[in-house]
């Protein structure tokens, strides 16, 4: 029996950034205090950000699979993000529906420091006929920045 | 389609809440779905314009795709 392997990257090149910071790329987000939104819509899900300036700056961010994506996922999804530059921070589900908005808080940040959100969703793919392992992958560089 | 409703819990905490709409259903949203919000304009009694989708999201039967924070007064309309 053929088999398939699925490996979905989100790769932010691929997409269209529709919304966000001026001086914003996609996969790179950044934040100054005038400008604390970042939505990056692309063929795999959508990705939001948002920074909170304050005593304790934070990052609020969410993802959604696409339609496209979500038809192709089997079941529940295991999911899990950390940022790199940041230690202790993590955010895992050990089984979230493929329509789920993930969301979490990256609390703590330091201003004009670069971190890099790594997200990923393991999941069973099928194309209808079959099933495979699949996975998708997130990742953006943010910043805010001081001024 | 847009409905009407009411910020019936924030959590700034988490940046999430819900809104309960004026035919009563209750609509889960994540502060990304506000149009014209800064995080520290949302408070719980604030009437807003939602946009609803029907997915669920946790222990509620739909979301909000887009809010917009609305007047009392343009609702006299």
């Amino acid at each position: 029996m053929p088999r398939l392997t699925y490996l979905f990257v989100l790769a932010c090149v691929l997409a269209v950034l529709t919304a966000g910071p001026a001086s914003a790329k996609p996969g790179e987000a950044h934040f100054t205090p005038t400008e604390t939104s970042y939505r990056y819509d692309g063929d795999h899900g959508i990705f939001t950000g948002d920074a909170v300036y304050g005593p304790e700056n934070k990052l609020f961010w969410s993802l959604r699979l696409s339609e496209y994506v979500r038809s192709l996922v089997q079941g529940p999804m295991s999911c899990g993000a950390t940022v790199e530059g940041k230690r202790g921070y993590g955010d895992h589900h050990p089984s979230i529906p493929a329509d789920y908005q993930w969301h979490s808080v990256i609390p703590n940040l330091q201003l004009d420091t670069q971190y890099r959100l790594v997200a990923s969703c393991a999941f069973t793919a099928t194309n209808g006929h079959t099933t495979a392992p699949g996975r998708v992958d997130y990742s953006v560089e943010f910043t805010l920045h001081s001024s | 389609m847009t409905s009407r409703g009411t910020i019936w819990r924030w959590s700034p905490t988490k940046g999430t809440g819900v809104i309960r709409s004026d035919s009563g259903e209750l609509v889960w949203f994540h502060f990304s779905a506000f149009d014209n919000a800064a995080f520290g304009d949302v408070a719980e009694g604030l009437p807003v314009d939602v946009d609803i989708d029907h997915t669920p999201q946790g222990d509620f039967q739909c979301r909000a795709s887009r809010i917009c924070l609305s007047s009392p007064a343009s609702w006299q309309s």
